[in-house]
């Protein structure tokens, strides 16, 4: 692993072309996509249901308020990200339209882009709600800026465990602006996406890492090979269906929606089972297209969405 | 920075008289629109003010009938200065002059917004005058504060008027800081970056975004009070399960950044001219770039110390006690910034200097007491007296004012093509300064003696100071009136200015092209090195 | 926010420049008016909840 770190590129230091494309200015589309506008579906949704389990009212539009600031914050921290990481960006073939490696967004502007944006929606949280869900919220924001971006990405095949905490704050801020304190249920709400992250994401990087390799990002099917990669995730699944149990045994969501957990755990069990289990060669590598993987990356979407569902039609209908 | 200055011919064509003027979409003619309505409301505001030194010139009734009339005429004199007079001059004049050509844009982003804005004040300010002669009057004092602003206290129109005149010029600042905004993100000239803008335009993106996120939530409380008063609703009635505390926050939410709104264009504007006059850059650019910011928001969070005796609880005053001292600091980096800028340079001291020199001494002045009044003990005492009117016109009567005077003498050659005459201008400083400080000064010591402001009488104890006082007033008005006849002057007999008549210490795009500019400047876009 | 050419820009190109330049501006100020309405909005609403 150590020799990863050596050569982990140099981020925002890196210098960059820029051809006369980029003197035509930018399109509109371009600072939308800016924020990754796909990953905010997962973030709006569990955000939503955050808002939605927890005691108490929030004026309607306070509430439209608080998930509008939770939006725009993660959209902030993705164009931070893609300030950052336009180096390995403009390498990787996935990435290499964005905005900035092609040029019609400057760096400066996106990083200036990102930092209002981040600024304006703590503030207005802070505001519109309280100043704990503004607080937790600005270190959602630094936690993938900081944490997962600057230093883990490019060091550990770790970085998506720790990262996906960054991913896991949503529900978390949604609560605390209603209540405007902790509790145990948002923490495990958090836990419940931070042990989804995983299995999801490592899905995924086993047919697609051959883009991370390029950049030179440690990913693990890069690092400790495709067979560690599999038991990463069947290891991480098995660690997850237990604590979507929890909201059940607590008492807060009645067993109805345990019953949708422990069949929607089962389904994801047998989906990263058939992952572990892939017609693959000696080092792990499938031999059937990566299928199951696709499979299961896939239905951990839909996971993830129907538990969420589950959980919030639960509390507000029948718990 | 260097654009190669070709001014074209063909830029210079400018249509008739009803159309450039009424209809106007250019920034500069806008501009001046606004600047010249600021001194037409100058006139009021001001002559409004001498008829107040008038009457507290000795103790008794003097002018004015009784006091509800002599709150009716001091909140109109506030309310004038601060969104007829201040406001369009720095933000709607000076801005609308100066942002477009300092980043190299060809005008605003939306001319024809830019022109409703400014025909919006124009409603604003005869419905803000006219409501003086209807009934008793708006004499709420320019916080407005229910109950004296609801229909038992005020039943007349007159307050309905005042109130739709804030909505109308409130309406009138949003759409020209969403104008401001927009120009300053998106019409650069390439290669214009962020860090390269100068001073008054980030004073004035900041500015902008103060006024869109406070003016809305005056407008929340204003129209609250409207129905209040019109529609049997309860919002500050604690009769009806409302309150009135909750008023003073939402007027203080926008009340505070309304006074950076009044003063950082002001700040702009003196970064400039010392700059210029010492022939150095500006020490510290970045430093006072994000100075500004940091004014900026911290200025959100420190309203309620306008309401230390408004029955808030000691903890809540702990903390804006606290977050006030604080914005003492980037305000200090500012202060300390000019003066490292003044530091070392060759130093000349024309006019606009004069004036940007005696800003930095009086809203240091006005700083002072600011840190004084922002302890929350010492206010119990000081509250609402004479301490509070000194230290508010010294950072505002004579900060604002004096940033305004300096952006006046600054640009006018700019901006006319003619150069005002140095001497008038020297003794038009010195009337001022002499003036206004003789005006302001005594009224700290009034303030300590207990004077509470929003009387028109008081006891014969304070004469002393008053009269002195009122003194300073008529020398500060017959200065405003000799800055008419320079300004005559200077536009009859001026000498014709060239593009760049400051020389080498002024290095902002508007240098670049000639005085006056051509109608439209960089219709091609010019480039920035 | 775009970095400057080394030459003058065709008839064209200036059209493309011109055009995103005002499609630019016109979404800033939909989003400036949305903020305004929503501060408008919001002050309002935590009155009515306090």
């Amino acid at each position: 692993m150590s020799d990863v770190t050596a050569s982990h590129p140099r981020g925002a230091q890196a210098p960059l072309d820029v051809s006369d494309a980029a003197a035509l200015g930018s399109e509109v589309r371009d600072w939308i996509t800016l924020l990754k506008p796909r990953v905010l579906t997962l973030v709006v949704y569990t955000g939503i249901a955050g808002l939605l389990v927890a005691p108490g009212t929030l004026h309607p539009v306070l509430a439209l308020t608080a998930i509008l600031c939770i939006t725009v914050a993660a959209g902030a921290a993705g164009a931070i990200n893609m300030w950052y990481d336009r180096d390995i960006d403009a390498v990787m073939r996935r990435t290499q339209k964005r905005p900035i490696p092609v040029g019609r967004i400057s760096p400066g502007g996106a990083l200036a882009y990102g930092v209002l944006l981040g600024c304006g929606s703590v503030a207005l949280m802070g505001l519109a709600t309280n100043w704990l869900a503004a607080a937790v919220l600005a270190g959602s924001i630094l936690f993938y800026v900081v944490i997962y971006t600057m230093w883990l990405k490019r060091r550990t095949p770790q970085n998506i465990v720790i990262g996906g905490a960054a991913g896991a704050f949503p529900p978390l801020i949604g609560w605390v602006a209603v209540t405007g304190g902790m509790d145990v249920l948002p923490l495990v709400l958090f836990a419940i996406i931070f042990m989804w992250t995983p299995p999801h994401f490592w899905a995924l990087s086993l047919w697609a890492h051959q883009d991370y390799q390029r950049a030179g990002v440690p990913m693990l099917p890069v690092v400790s090979g495709a067979r560690e990669t599999r038991r990463q995730v069947v290891i991480y699944t098995i660690l997850l269906v237990p604590l979507t149990l929890v909201p059940s045994v607590i008492g807060f969501n009645s067993w109805a929606y345990g019953a949708v957990a422990v069949l929607l755990g089962a389904n994801f069990l047998r989906h990263a089972w058939a992952v572990w289990r892939d017609a693959q060669d000696p080092s792990g590598v499938s031999l059937t297209n990566d299928v199951p993987a696709k499979r299961c990356f896939k239905f951990s979407i839909s996971y993830l969405f129907l538990l969420f569902g589950a959980l919030v039609a639960d509390r507000l209908w029948l718990a | 920075m260097a654009y190669a200055a070709d001014a074209h011919a063909h830029d210079d064509h400018k249509p008739s008289f009803v159309k450039r003027w009424l209809f106007s979409t250019n920034h500069k003619d806008i501009g001046t629109l606004y600047i010249i309505f600021a001194l037409f409301a100058a006139i009021i505001g001001i002559g409004i003010s001498f008829l107040m030194r008038l009457e507290l010139q000795t103790p008794g009734m003097q002018i004015f009938a009784d006091g509800q009339m002599w709150n009716a005429w001091v909140s109109a004199h506030g309310l004038i200065m601060v969104f007829f007079v201040i406001m369009p001059a720095l933000i709607g004049g000076f801005g609308n002059w100066f942002v477009p050509i300092m980043i190299g844009a060809p005008d605003m982003a939306f001319p024809r917004l830019n022109n409703i804005s400014f025909w919006l004040l124009v409603p604003a300010f005869l419905l803000l005058g006219g409501s003086l002669f209807v009934g008793e009057g708006p004499g709420a004092g320019w916080t407005i504060y229910p109950p004296l602003s609801d229909n038992m206290y005020h039943p007349s129109p007159a307050m309905d008027m005042a109130l739709f005149a804030l909505h109308l010029a409130g309406a009138s600042s949003i759409l020209g800081a969403a104008n401001f905004i927009t120009t300053i993100f998106n019409m650069r000239a390439p290669g214009m970056t962020l860090h390269k803008m100068p001073l008054f335009v980030w004073s004035m993106l900041v500015t902008a975004f103060l006024l869109l996120l406070a003016v809305p939530v005056l407008g929340g409380a204003i129209t609250m009070l409207i129905t209040d008063r019109n529609f049997g609703t309860a919002f500050f009635d604690p009769a009806g399960g409302g309150d009135p505390v909750l008023f003073q926050h939402l007027f203080w939410f926008f009340g505070h950044p309304e006074v950076y709104i009044m003063i950082l264009p002001a700040f702009g504007i003196v970064s400039h001219v010392i700059s210029t006059f010492s022939k150095k850059p500006v020490f510290g650019y970045l430093g006072m770039a994000y100075a500004m910011v940091a004014i900026g928001v911290v200025g959100f969070v420190v309203w309620a110390h306008h309401m230390y005796t408004s029955g808030i609880d000691v903890d809540t005053r702990a903390y804006f006690m606290a977050a006030t001292m604080v914005i003492a600091v980037p305000t200090g980096i500012k202060i300390f910034s000019w003066i490292a800028t003044m530091w070392g340079g060759s130093i000349k001291l024309d006019t606009p200097m004069l004036f940007a020199v005696g800003f930095i001494f009086l809203f240091t002045m006005g700083g002072v007491t600011g840190v004084v009044l922002a302890n929350a003990g010492i206010t119990q005492i000081l509250h609402n007296t004479y301490y509070v009117v000194a230290h508010f016109h010294y950072v505002l009567s004579l900060g604002a004012v004096f940033g305004i005077y300096c952006g006046i003498y600054y640009w006018i050659g700019k901006m006319s093509g003619r150069q005002y005459p140095e001497r008038l201008g020297k003794i038009h400083f010195w009337l001022t300064f002499v003036g206004v400080n003789l005006t302001f000064f005594p009224m700290h010591f009034l303030g300590n003696q207990g004077m509470p402001r929003r009387y028109p009488d008081y006891p014969d104890a304070m004469t002393g100071w008053n009269l002195i006082a009122s003194v300073g007033s008529y020398i500060a008005i017959a200065s405003f009136l000799f800055f008419f006849y320079v300004m005559w002057v200077t536009l009859r007999r001026g000498e014709q200015a060239a593009p760049n008549y400051w020389g080498e210490g002024a290095t902002t795009l508007e240098w670049q092209v000639s005085s006056p500019p051509p109608f439209h400047t960089f219709d091609e876009l010019p480039r920035i090195r | 926010m775009t970095a400057p050419l080394d030459r003058p820009m065709t008839q064209e190109e200036r059209a493309v420049f011109d055009r995103r330049r005002r499609l630019r501006n016109w979404a800033i100020l939909a989003v400036l008016v949305g903020l305004v309405a929503l501060f408008y909005f919001i002050s309002v609403a935590r009155l009515l909840r306090t």
